[in-house]
C-alpha cells in the first residue's frame, strides 16, 4: 500500500519547518526566520510577507500559540510555541515528507546526488 | 524569557509584531555593517506589497470558512435589525385592530385608524431596533459608518422597496395603484421610510459616538516599546 502525498506539499514544507523548529523551543517571528535560514544553511529563507500569514494561519488552526514575552534585550516580542494539537500534527507531517523524499529518491536519486 | 504583561488587541498586535520584526531586521543588518538608511530600506523591502500582506494576514486570521469583517460588522447586524423590525411589525399587525373590524368607523372618524394601531407602536419601537443593529456592529468591531448602516438597515431596505421594487413591479405588471395614485405612493413611501429612519437614527446615536472597541483596547494594552 502506498501513502499518498498531500497535494499541498509545497505549503506543507513551510509548515513542517516552522513546527519542527518550534517543537524544540518557543521563538518569535524574527528568530524563526533567522533560525530557518541558519539551520538550512541559507537554502530556505522566510521573508516577513510569507512568514507572518503562515504563523497566523497555524495559530488560527490551533497548532501554535502566540504569547507576548520580553526577549533577551527586554523588548516585547510575540513568542510562538507548539500546542498539543500542533505536536500531534508534526509526526504525520514528518512521515509525509519522508515518503515524499523516498519517492523522489526512487525516481531521481535526489538523496544520493 | 520572562513574563510579559501587555497583550495588545488583534489588529494592533499584528502591527506591533511586524514593527518588532522590522526593528530586529534593521538591527541585524546594522550589526553586519550595513548603513542605517540602507538597513531601513532593506528591512521594509521584506514585504514588497504591504497591501497584499495585509490581505494575506486578514485571510490567515479568518481561517477557512470564517466570516469576513463586513459580514460580521454590517450584514449580520443589519439583518438582525431588519428581522427584529419586521417581526415586530408582523406581531403588531396581528395583535392590533384589523381593518375589516373598524373599516367603516375609520373612514369617517380617523382615516387609517386600523393601520395606525400597528404603525404607531412600530415607529415608536424603531429606536430599539436601530440600537440593536448599531450595538451588534459595534460589538463586532465595526467603525462608525458600519454602525450607522447597520442601525439604519431596515430603512435602507424599506427605501429600496418603495423606490425600486414597487415601481419596478408596477412597471412590469402594468398600470396599478402606483401609477394611478402617485401622490398616495409618495405619501406611503414617506410614511414608511422617514419616521422609521428618524427612530432608527435616534437608537443608533448612542453607539456612534463611542470609540471602536478594538482601538480602545489597543490603546490600553499596547506593549511598551523600548
Amino acid at each position: 500500500m502506498t501513502t499518498r502525498i498531500d497535494s499541498k506539499i509545497a505549503r506543507g514544507s513551510a509548515e513542517l519547518a516552522i513546527l519542527a523548529l518550534l517543537a524544540k523551543q518557543p521563538l518569535y517571528g524574527f528568530e524563526i526566520a533567522k533560525r530557518i535560514e541558519e539551520d538550512s544553511g541559507g537554502a530556505l529563507r522566510f521573508e516577513l510577507a510569507s512568514l507572518y500569514p503562515m504563523l497566523y494561519e497555524l495559530e488560527k488552526r490551533g497548532w501554535l500559540k502566540g504569547q507576548w514575552e520580553a526577549n533577551r534585550a527586554g523588548r516585547d516580542r510575540r513568542y510562538y510555541s507548539l500546542t498539543a494539537t500542533g505536536r500531534k500534527k508534526l509526526a504525520p507531517l514528518r512521515r509525509e515528507w519522508k515518503v515524499f523524499f523516498q519517492a523522489l529518491d526512487r525516481l531521481a536519486g535526489v538523496t544520493r546526488a | 524569557m520572562n513574563g510579559g504583561n501587555a497583550v495588545p488587541a488583534p489588529n494592533d498586535e499584528v502591527v506591533a509584531e511586524l514593527a518588532g520584526h522590522l526593528e530586529d531586521c534593521c538591527e541585524a543588518l546594522r550589526a553586519e555593517g550595513v548603513g542605517e538608511q540602507e538597513a531601513v530600506e532593506r528591512a521594509i523591502g521584506e514585504a514588497a506589497d504591504w497591501r497584499a500582506l495585509a490581505r494575506k494576514i486578514r485571510r490567515a486570521q479568518r481561517g477557512p470558512g470564517g466570516m469576513n469583517e463586513r459580514t460580521r460588522q454590517l450584514w449580520l447586524p443589519g439583518l438582525a435589525s431588519l428581522t427584529a423590525g419586521n417581526l415586530l411589525l408582523m406581531a403588531l399587525s396581528y395583535a392590533s385592530l384589523h381593518p375589516r373590524m373598524v373599516a367603516e368607523r375609520a373612514t369617517t372618524w380617523f382615516p387609517g385608524l386600523a393601520l395606525m394601531a400597528a404603525y404607531m407602536p412600530w415607529v415608536a419601537a424603531q429606536p430599539l431596533v436601530g440600537a440593536l443593529g448599531a450595538w451588534l456592529s459595534h460589538r463586532a468591531g465595526g467603525g462608525r459608518a458600519m454602525r450607522l448602516c447597520a442601525g439604519l438597515f431596515p430603512s435602507i431596505v424599506m427605501l429600496a422597496c418603495w423606490g425600486l421594487f414597487i415601481p419596478a413591479t408596477a412597471a412590469v405588471e402594468g398600470p396599478k395603484w402606483v401609477t394611478q395614485h402617485p401622490v398616495y405612493f409618495v405619501l406611503g413611501a414617506v410614511a414608511w421610510v422617514a419616521p422609521a429612519t428618524m427612530g432608527l437614527l435616534l437608537g443608533s446615536l448612542p453607539f456612534l459616538g463611542i470609540r471602536d472597541l478594538r482601538s480602545a483596547d489597543a490603546t490600553a494594552a499596547r506593549p511598551a516599546r523600548t
